[in-house]
């Protein structure tokens, strides 16, 4: 009969359960060489989960905050591009209303911007001069306002943040 | 494996600390610090044994993590998350001082593991397993000696130890166990002791 290996005895100890665990418990059973090497390994996990590592003062953690309060930049708040999603969208959408309304000659009185981007839009969507197309400016505004409430839904319950995709 | 239920009430803990400390609370960043300081200072002890400074990295870790918390994702354990920081501000510092990070012999250990006999036999003859066996594990190559700390002292994964110690998951294995095969094969072939452990 084949022996089990030292690699397959610290497998069958690591893991809870395994098809193959049925065939390693019979020969087990039948095989005191086995048994005696798969004893060594279970004293020898008893005694590494026992190991003893010299610990950090009692100090430490009250060393660490008195060092981020006289760090200059100890601002936790972190770049978070999932809050963009929102206020991008709502700015296309109000964006979109305003050129539906005919604001743009207003706009372009005050910056040329809006003839720009409506140059641009239209190349992009092979219009020629009819100028954009409002329902793409609000599709693609209300599909990230989506993005972004249900960025927001998933980061509350801490689960996996769509965010990390966007950027 | 951890229950669901205890797992999510462990998330949601962490989440609710994480806001508390992004709001600038700073007695529930200590509380992250007390939580996490035990998991830190095994990284930095296992990957950097020798070094007068592990406190001094153990602090500037922690600091790292105040200062990216906001970017934190919940994609990763939180504590798999700040041990990801501490390998590499260890890292880091090995660089610094130009040592070798991966100091794995994985074909030829056997001969190559620095001696110790005089030491293990000063230990064995006081009887203190506990101590005989750390000595042991000192003598491992960086990597075995870290992920055997991370499996049996913070019961972490293989796959957590992987994202922690940036390696794929057959080398976490691999490493672990070879690294017990070693101090299975040296306590015994040292000592030859019938019942070597209590």
């Amino acid at each position: 009969m084949k022996h089990i290996d030292e690699f397959e005895i610290q497998a069958y100890l690591d893991r809870e359960s395994h098809p193959g665990d049925d065939d390693i418990r019979r020969h087990l059973e039948n095989c005191p060489r086995c048994r005696e090497k798969v004893r060594r390994y279970q004293d020898l996990y008893r005694s590494l989960a026992k190991d003893e590592i010299p610990e950090l003062p009692d100090t430490f953690a009250g060393a660490v905050v008195a060092a981020v309060e006289r760090a200059p930049e100890a601002v936790p708040a972190g770049f978070n591009p999932g809050a963009f999603v929102p206020v991008i969208a709502v700015l296309m959408m109000l964006a979109g209303i305003l050129w539906f309304l005919g604001v743009e000659t207003w706009i372009d009185k005050l910056t040329g911007l809006s003839g720009l981007i409506g140059e641009k839009l239209a190349l992009l969507t092979a219009r020629g001069n009819s100028g954009p197309d409002l329902s793409l400016v609000l599709g693609v505004a209300l599909a990230l306002l989506l993005v972004g409430l249900v960025d927001r839904i998933i980061r509350r319950t801490r689960g996996h943040s769509l965010s990390s995709f966007i950027c | 494996m951890p229950d669901q239920s205890n797992y999510m009430k462990k998330v949601n803990n962490e989440s609710d600390l994480i806001d508390r400390i992004l709001a600038g609370n700073r007695q529930a960043f200590k509380e992250l610090v007390v939580t996490y300081q035990r998991l830190v200072n095994h990284i930095v002890y296992r990957i950097m044994p020798d070094s007068d400074e592990r406190e001094d990295i153990c602090q500037e870790v922690f600091i790292k993590v105040y200062r990216n918390l906001g970017r934190y994702r919940a994609e990763a354990r939180l504590s798999t998350w700040i041990g990801t920081i501490a390998a590499n501000c260890c890292y880091d510092f090995l660089r610094k001082k130009n040592i070798a990070i991966d100091d794995d012999r994985p074909d030829d250990y056997a001969g190559e593991l620095p001696d110790n006999t005089a030491a293990t036999d000063r230990l064995a003859e006081q009887q203190d397993l506990a101590a005989l066996l750390r000595n042991e594990i000192d003598c491992l190559p960086r990597h075995y000696r870290t992920i055997i700390t991370l499996y049996h002292l913070d019961e972490l994964s293989y796959d957590e130890i992987g994202r922690v110690l940036n390696l794929p998951d057959g080398t976490v294995k691999s490493y672990l166990f070879r690294g017990r095969k070693i101090l299975r094969e040296r306590l015994q072939a040292r000592y030859n002791k019938e019942e070597l452990w209590p």
